[in-house]
């Protein structure tokens, strides 16, 4: 009996050392300088306390606290080591914890499914385990964690050492048991394995289709439905739209139609992103859901809704219904929809479409020329005007919208074309820019984001040339400088020659007086948000930043990053351009930071101009409480804050702060100068 | 045994160990289990200290190595230290209140400069110091605010407390520890200011015990158990209060108060109500109390303000 107890305590001895020597190396791989003494110190001590708590060594080695206390006063005594020790025994505390656990779980699921370690898996024991849902569920699971094995001769069950590999295996790879059939579950979803289908409440709850591939999702719910489970194919489209809605990307817009329909979740927003994707769509919904597609497309933005007929006049069941819309929406929102439509639209040999897909020629053979300086081009050009009024002129409806507005294009490209034959200068051309049909700022802009590089090197060089025109237009700079005269004493100030001298003591008058020119130049922040959520409303936000150019101190660009240009040459209104015309808007949204970093370090006239819509992307908890109280932190430092936003502002946050900032709304390129013009009113 | 201590007896510095501080040393029954010595600790001195704490000091005494305890001030590290020094040794504990210029002439011994003069550097003229009489006389030591000597005094107190023995040259004498009473409590605050650094070898050879501030419910146990006013009665209420004040502090202010501002802060809350004969401590006399206890740094007052008025109004 003694010699029992003394060969356990050796044993918890070599146990107990076997322990620390393990933290120890841990604490060494992680930089953290353990000395050897400092493990035998420890590991003396951590046997005292065991035997002065009058506890076993099991029970210290399961309790975190314990643990901690004694190996923090050995093995980390400076400050920075503290945590790293913590990591550690919480991973391995948890590691023991889990391992025993696992083992558990592995044999209670192994007993579930009727089978037992190193057995074969025949037809038989399949069919019994098919005939048991919790069998069939427990079965999966084991197949998912390696327990069953295909082999040559079958599937089988491993033997206890494998199992105990694999359980290892697994604490090291996922932590946990949930990780682990996470992990398995989602990577068999995008395999688009059967296997999920009888685990589909343990996904679920583990949220596999929040990870797992858009596209393999639905077809997991196409299979659910194939075999039966309404109920729960529905719980998973619900999660698939839920991610389609925070923006989420996939490819076939088909079939998400298809099974959102069968489920009633085809909402109108959702429908119509998806229509204006997908010509399929579209031309499936106009045949099914017409009424629908025109109530949704009403509050729609321009760019979906020129997809969406674009989609239409694809197939001529539905070209009709195009023209129909397009003529419609036209009168509703203005010539500048057709901007939108005009890169979209197929090349169709017949009608209204074929006009407008010349005029898109029409359109770049003109950029084409003005950069090759290239006749041919312009030729080409003049020749396809021709041609694009005779097939209007052949066009029998002629008292629509659509067909006047068009026209009115046709002769503003006349007007351009001849101004380009007689000048042949993009500057003289601007000039003769008819107001609101060709050519606009917007179109400008939408052709610099072309892919051809001929088109988008010359629609920049025009955008920049406009740009830079219409913010003369608004004097920005000029209306802010103030100017004041001083009096000043003439200075007694000579310089070795004749002249002065003479001048020093012949002429010098002491009273005379000199009026000297002062200048105050009030210097700006602007702060601009180039974040995704801008894109619809980027040559707004652009426009409304370089107003600003000449008077700017420092201007803050921001995504989820902040950068900060603050050197002279952003008060050069090219420099200024070249910079945001070179801007991507692109990325989420951190105004938070954007606006402490652009306050911070600034002694000057505390005047910050904000070009955004509020939207905070990036998560801070309570994102729009800390918004709003970054704005007030601002303000009683004294900052006049300026906010420029697109009609998507955060009204929340708008209603709260109206109080101590500006706040304008802009919407179109020539909103813009009213606005700029009002602030610089107030500075 | 009789004849070892005898032996022992005869030699003259052991004698005027026990002349100079036998008097000051009180003897009681050593403790070494943890669980009784929280709970003298709880009773007598009037100390909350975790079980797991008192363990692992005991553990290190038993491992002989020295205990570092480190934290903010005013938690309680030396009156902690001192209690559980003179339970284990049962006997009262030696404290060394260190500064910069402490050496070992300040801590074993030094010549009496007449004596010296008589008898020359001889037994006759030594004068044991504490850290030789607490190794004679089996005593705990506490050196107190270790961080403030220089790195040599480090090395040689741990040089001592490793060997458990003391060379005085000067007398050819070796002192070796005969029991483990002699156990050494260091204690240091790195926030404090005139703070040295500790060297790696240092830290190597202690057990570091990290002290913080308590949790709010221990911190108004604490106090419960040491408010001393007779016949006044503290809220729990206002107590909640004072806590949550001193909590703010410790965030918002440059003095931070510790646990021992709490508990003096309530006691002169309570005597100001027993002056104006209540019978519970109120608003006012806490108010009035902090401007004495947590008014500690010029130009603090108007946080330590606002922060009253933020909890008390």
């Amino acid at each position: 009996m003694l010699s029992k107890r003394s060969s356990d305590r050796e044993d918890d001895t070599r146990k107990l050392i076997e322990f620390v020597m393990r933290i120890g190396r841990e604490l060494r791989r992680k930089g953290v300088r353990v000395s050897t003494s400092e493990l035998i110190d420890a590991a003396i001590i951590l046997e005292n306390y065991i035997a002065v708590r009058g506890t076993n060594l099991r029970t210290i080695l399961s309790s975190k606290e314990d643990l901690f206390l004694v190996l923090a006063s050995t093995l980390a005594k400076r400050k920075p080591d503290l945590h790293v020790l913590k990591e550690i025994i919480d991973r391995t505390v948890d590691k023991e914890g889990t391992k025993r656990k696992l083992v558990q779980i592995i044999e209670s699921e192994m007993k579930k499914a009727g089978i037992t370690y190193n057995t074969r898996i025949n037809h038989n024991k399949k069919r019994q385990i098919r005939s048991r849902q919790d069998a069939l569920e427990a079965y999966s699971r084991l197949k998912l964690l390696g327990i069953i094995r295909h082999t040559r001769h079958g599937e089988k069950v491993v033997s206890r050492k494998e199992a105990i590999e694999n359980i290892q295996r697994i604490i090291r790879n996922y932590g946990n048991i949930n990780n682990a059939l996470r992990a398995k579950l989602v990577s068999a979803t995008e395999r688009g394995d059967d296997i999920v289908l009888s685990l589909i409440d343990d996904a679920l709850q583990l949220n596999v289709f929040n990870e797992a591939k858009l596209d393999s999702i639905l077809i997991i719910v196409e299979k659910a439905l194939r075999k039966g489970a309404w109920t729960k194919a529905k719980e998973i489209a619900k999660i698939f739209k839920d991610r389609i809605n925070n923006g989420e990307k996939f490819n076939n817009y088909n079939k998400a139609y298809s099974v959102l329909r069968r489920f009633g979740l085809d909402d109108l927003n959702t429908i119509t992103e998806f229509a204006a994707r997908d010509s399929n769509v579209a031309i499936k919904l106009a045949q099914k859901d017409k009424d629908k597609i025109i109530n949704a497309l009403r509050s729609a933005p321009l760019e979906k809704i020129a997809r969406i007929i674009a989609s239409l006049a694809r197939d001529t069941r539905t070209r009709q219904l195009a023209l129909d819309l397009l003529d419609d929406f036209l009168r509703e929102k203005g010539s500048i929809l057709l901007e939108y439509v005009l890169p979209h639209i197929p090349s169709i040999k017949d009608g209204v479409f074929r006009v407008l897909s010349m005029i898109h020629d029409i359109e770049m053979n003109v950029l084409r020329g003005l950069v090759s300086g290239e006749d041919a081009y312009i030729d080409y050009a003049f020749h396809q005007l021709h041609a694009a009024t005779r097939s209007l002129s052949a066009i029998r409806h002629k008292e629509t919208f659509l067909f006047k507005t068009i026209s009115y294009w046709l002769e503003g490209y006349n007007l351009i074309l001849k101004n380009v034959v007689d000048t042949r200068t993009a500057v003289k051309m601007i000039g003769f820019i008819p107001g609101d049909t060709a050519l606009t700022i917007t179109r400008l802009y939408s052709l610099s984001r072309s892919t051809n590089k001929e088109i988008k090197l010359a629609a920049t060089r025009l955008l920049h040339i406009v740009l830079s025109q219409s913010i003369r237009r608004m004097k920005g700079s000029q209306k802010i400088y103030k100017k004041k005269y001083t009096i000043k004493l003439r200075d007694r100030y000579t310089r070795p020659n004749p002249y002065h001298l003479t001048r020093f003591f012949l002429i010098w008058d002491p009273t005379s007086l000199r009026y000297k020119q002062k200048t105050r130049r009030p210097s700006i922040v602007v702060v601009l948000d180039k974040s995704g959520s801008m894109r619809p409303y980027s040559i707004v936000a652009m426009l409304a930043a370089a107003a600003f150019a000449g008077v700017v101190d420092k201007i803050v660009l921001f995504d989820s990053n902040t950068y900060i240009y603050s050197n002279k040459s952003t008060r050069m209104i090219h420099k200024m351009l070249e910079m945001l015309l070179s801007t991507e808007f692109d990325g989420y949204t951190d105004i938070i930071k954007a606006l402490r970093e652009a306050a911070k370090h600034h002694k000057k006239t505390k005047i910050m101009v904000v070009v955004s819509d509020l939207r905070q992307t990036v998560r801070y908890r309570n994102a729009h409480i800390e918004l709003i109280n970054t704005i007030h932190e601002l303000y009683k430092q004294g900052w006049r804050l300026f906010i420029i936003a697109p009609p998507t502002v955060d009204r929340r946050i708008t209603r709260i702060i109206q109080d101590y900032v500006h706040l304008r709304i802009v919407a179109t390129p020539s909103d813009v100068e009213k606005v700029v013009k009002a602030v610089i009113s107030t500075i | 045994m009789k004849q070892e201590r005898e032996l022992v007896m005869e030699d003259t510095i052991v004698k005027k160990v026990y002349e100079i501080y036998g008097p000051v040393i009180q003897q009681r029954e050593p403790i070494r289990n943890p669980r009784k010595m929280t709970r003298i600790l709880r009773e007598e001195y009037k100390l909350i200290v975790d079980e797991r704490l008192v363990s692992l000091v005991i553990a290190a005494f038993l491992a002989g190595r020295p205990v570092l305890f480190e934290g903010p001030p005013g938690t309680g590290k030396t009156e902690i230290g001192e209690a559980i020094l003179t339970l284990w040794a049962g006997k009262t504990a030696f404290v060394l209140p260190c500064s910069e210029n402490y050496d070992e002439y300040r801590v074993i011994g030094d010549f009496h400069p007449l004596m010296a003069m008589k008898y020359g550097f001889s037994e006759e003229s030594f004068i044991p110091k504490p850290l030789l009489a607490a190794l004679i006389l089996d005593a705990g030591v506490l050196v107190d605010e270790i961080r403030r000597t220089s790195e040599e005094f480090q090395n040689m107190l741990l040089d001592i407390i490793d060997k458990r023995r003391i060379i005085v040259p000067e007398i050819k004498r070796i002192y070796k520890a005969h029991g483990i009473g002699f156990q050494v409590i260091l204690t240091s605050n790195p926030e404090d200011i005139g703070q040295g650094e500790l060297s790696d070898a240092f830290l190597r050879r202690v057990v570091k015990i990290r002290f913080d501030y308590p949790p709010p419910n221990v911190e108004e146990e604490i106090v419960q158990i040491r408010f001393d006013a007779k016949g006044v009665k503290l809220p729990r209420d206002i107590l909640n209060r004072m806590v949550k004040a001193v909590n703010i502090l410790r965030e918002k202010a440059v003095y931070k108060p510790g646990p021992a501002d709490t508990v003096l802060w309530a006691r002169i809350a309570g005597r100001l109500a027993q002056l104006r004969g209540d019978k519970e401590v109120r608003v006012n006399d806490v108010i009035e109390a902090s401007k004495v206890v947590l008014y500690k740094r010029v130009g603090e007052e108007d946080v330590v303000d606002n922060v009253i008025e933020e909890v008390f109004r």
